[in-house]
């Protein structure tokens, strides 16, 4: 529901206000889109393939694939594995252990924000792979979601099996 | 000459907030009509159900939009889908699978939300209906006398439109 804050400044924003695990789920997707888009954009450098070349492979209408690349679909986690290989990419998504400093649950009511963080980490670059790493303040979860260009061993980065995010 | 300042103090305009964003990481302001784009996002979001994108329910696609232009994100989606796109005279579209929000960019990077439709509706005939609100009311605004950016390419808009 729509929902008219009252800033604590005189000067008034707006937000709409949605629960924080959406807000969680919202976030991973944006996360996911961006490096799709990545992944197809070096994929059309190096190959000239595009977007129905990928829906051929993967014997899918092309608006299939527009709607996965565009990151706007909750699309689940096998479907993300088959478009990925299709791009010649490999997923990797472990859950690592809660961040610091968890915050109240109702961010609804109080203007703390999650923490999100994106960055490369160290073991992720020797892999040649970009991690992106998630922190939500409720759910406490840490989701890191890789996707590399170069085939990737039966572990994660971190040499920890690999598992399925979950809520 | 109104400013985006003045315009907030008065209650004319309010800035849409992202509460998951860490300060820093704000790379581009949305501001939404007070009160007639914000009523507009109420009507959508209390009166319609995506159905275009039913894995997305409406106020799930306007904070994931919302998120993806305050962050900076690219906007760029692969061929068929325009997320930003110049319809006429200035004022643009931006747009989820089930929502579409009119308005202008007053300076690059700065979008200001005029008007708010559900997509089946705005699809229904109303498109040229939609755009003739949102030219009235930044005509009646009158932020830096109307002043816009002209362009009709995102990137004449906005930093980064494929880039994040």
């Amino acid at each position: 529901m729509a929902n008219l804050y009252r800033g604590r400044n005189q000067i008034m924003s707006f937000r709409i206000s949605i629960p924080p695990n959406r807000r969680a789920a919202l976030r991973l997707l944006s996360s996911v889109r961006q490096q799709l888009l990545a992944a197809l954009a070096s994929e059309t450098d190096a190959s000239g393939r595009t977007q129905a070349d990928i829906a051929r492979e993967l014997g899918v209408n092309r608006s299939v694939i527009s709607r996965f690349l565009s990151g706007s679909r909750d699309m689940m986690v096998g479907n993300l594995a088959e478009v990925a290989w299709a791009l010649d990419r490999e997923v990797a998504i472990t859950l690592g252990e809660a961040g610091s400093g968890i915050k109240s649950r109702d961010i609804a009511a109080e203007a703390v924000p999650a923490t999100v963080m994106v960055n490369a980490s160290e073991e992720a670059e020797k892999y040649g792979a970009e991690v992106y790493r998630m922190e939500t303040s409720v759910s406490g979860l840490t989701v890191q979601l890789a996707m590399s260009p170069t085939p990737a061993s039966q572990s994660s980065p971190t040499g920890n099996p690999v598992f399925l995010a979950g809520e | 000459m109104a400013t985006l300042t003045e315009l907030q103090e008065r209650g004319r305009l309010e800035e849409v907030e992202d509460i998951s964003l860490v300060p820093g990481q704000k790379r581009r302001e949305l501001y939404i009509m007070v009160p007639e784009a914000s009523d507009d996002v109420r009507r959508v979001v209390g009166r319609y159900t995506a159905t275009w994108n039913p894995s997305l329910s409406i106020s799930d696609q306007m904070v994931q939009l919302f998120h993806d232009f305050i962050s900076g994100k690219s906007l760029h989606h692969p061929e068929d889908f325009h997320v930003l796109l110049e319809v006429e005279d200035g004022i643009w579209e931006l747009k989820t699978d089930d929502v579409r929000f009119f308005g202008w960019f007053p300076d690059k990077d700065n979008f200001v939300i005029a008007t708010v439709g559900y997509a089946d509706m705005v699809k229904d005939g109303k498109y040229a209906s939609f755009i003739s609100t949102a030219l009235f009311r930044r005509k009646d605004l009158a932020l830096n006398d109307g002043k816009f950016i002209q362009g009709e390419e995102p990137n004449n808009v906005i930093s980064h439109f494929h880039t994040a």
